[in-house]
């Protein structure tokens, strides 16, 4: 499942250029769909178009999909440019968590907590080819709280680039191809320890 | 009486005149004052929020989280010179405001300088709760990257600087926001220290009163 982030109302980060942040999402969004394509995915979209969503309705999405993987894609506006991290929902950095719900029920605020390890190793394989192909980047994914990514009921990770303070959308465009490959590449290692582990 | 009258007069008289030299003088300090190079921010920053001072204060080396110039994207302790209060919560609140006036070098800063703390709380059991402007959330620089900073530098000042912490809960506007600016999850109460941060802070100074 890949989610452009941002969409709609919601514009995401402004560069000091013209460049919106919900444009360039889906961009690389697409760009990742057709190279992650040819490795026999089956890749759904939560927008293709300039659609309003909240993250509830991403997770939902997201949730309805069986064996699914999610990622969902931002462009920073802070970072050193051309460079791109991956991050994971890290729990560790909270206090405490929402309690699992008795009965067996799942806490939507904390869907994400089970898939924690798994969603940290797809995020250091993300990490480890996005530091080999755009030079700059971290060879370690950050772990952080995210909040739209916590309702999501599979392994999950957010993919930022930087930034969105570039001359003009091609520069950041141009990233798309490199990135797409840092991701595919490291779907296909994460699959098959992924399916071996939880299918 | 009459007398009285004079002397009355006399007294009026010399206030007036004494005006009319002071006027181009406080001419000349509105001009000066109306001219002085401080920024919408600053100047915000200056109405709105004296210079924080207690009884207990006292010169002590605080360490202060802003962004690592070496190592973009990251954040490292800072040794300030401060004049810190004996009180935990006096303490926190000449932290912060001293975190967000920000380092000297301004690509370092890792909270947005319009930004104010609005309340600090000190709950049993080592829970922080500080209550920031909006303008934390409205002017951060926007992505996970800026704002994942801006958390780590709030925890890890506080963290570094006032014994006994244990938990942080950020407020925006005196209410608990889902995000810091859309990407970072201010619904929990963030461990202290930040456990990223655990290995790069000294253990918390004691603070003392002065002698």
């Amino acid at each position: 499942m890949l989610d452009p982030a941002h969409g709609g109302t919601d514009e995401g980060a402004h560069g000091s250029g013209s460049i919106v942040e919900k444009d360039v999402t889906l961009v690389l969004a697409e760009a990742i769909r057709a190279r992650v394509l040819r490795d026999g995915w089956q890749v759904l979209m939560t927008r293709q178009g300039d659609d309003t969503l909240s993250f509830a309705q991403r997770a939902a999405m997201a949730n309805a999909q069986a064996h699914a993987i999610f990622l969902t894609l931002h462009v920073g506006s802070s970072g050193a440019a051309g460079t791109a991290y991956a991050c994971y929902y890290d729990f560790g950095q909270l206090a405490e968590a929402t309690p699992p719900v008795a009965g067996g029920l799942l806490s939507w605020e904390t869907a994400q907590r089970p898939w924690e390890p798994y969603s940290r190793r797809l995020a250091q394989l993300v990490q480890g080819e996005l530091a080999t192909r755009l030079p700059g980047s971290s060879e370690q994914p950050a772990g952080a709280p995210l909040y739209q990514l916590r309702a999501i009921d599979e392994p999950a990770i957010a993919v930022e680039l930087e930034n969105v303070n570039a001359a003009d959308e091609g520069a950041l465009t141009a990233l798309a191809a490199p990135l797409a490959g840092a991701i595919a590449h490291a779907l296909v290692a994460f699959r098959a320890s992924y399916a071996a582990e939880v299918h | 009486m009459l007398r009285r009258k004079a002397v009355a007069l006399a007294v009026l008289a010399v206030l007036v005149i004494s005006g009319f030299l002071y006027l181009p003088a406080l001419y000349r300090r509105v001009v000066g004052l109306r001219h002085m190079p401080l920024s919408g921010q600053e100047e915000r920053r200056a109405a709105i929020e004296p210079p924080i001072s207690t009884p207990t204060d006292v010169p002590s080396k605080a360490e202060l989280f802003w962004e690592s110039k070496s190592a973009p994207g990251t954040i490292i302790p800072a040794e300030v010179e401060l004049k810190l209060s004996a009180d935990p919560v006096e303490r926190a609140k000449q932290l912060l405001a001293a975190l967000i006036a920000g380092p000297a070098d301004p690509t370092e800063r890792t909270l947005p300088p319009d930004a104010t703390l609005e309340e600090f709380y000190l709950l049993p059991e080592g829970t922080a709760v500080a209550d920031f402007s909006s303008e934390l959330s409205t002017h951060l620089p926007s992505g996970i990257q800026s704002e994942e900073m801006a958390v780590e530098s709030i925890a890890g000042t506080l963290a570094a600087n006032i014994p006994d912490l244990h938990r942080l809960k950020i407020l925006i506007g005196g209410q608990e926001a889902e995000t810091l600016a859309g990407h970072i999850d201010l619904t929990g109460y963030f461990l202290l220290p930040p456990p990223a941060l655990a290995a790069t802070s000294v253990s918390p100074p004691a603070p003392s009163l002065p002698h």
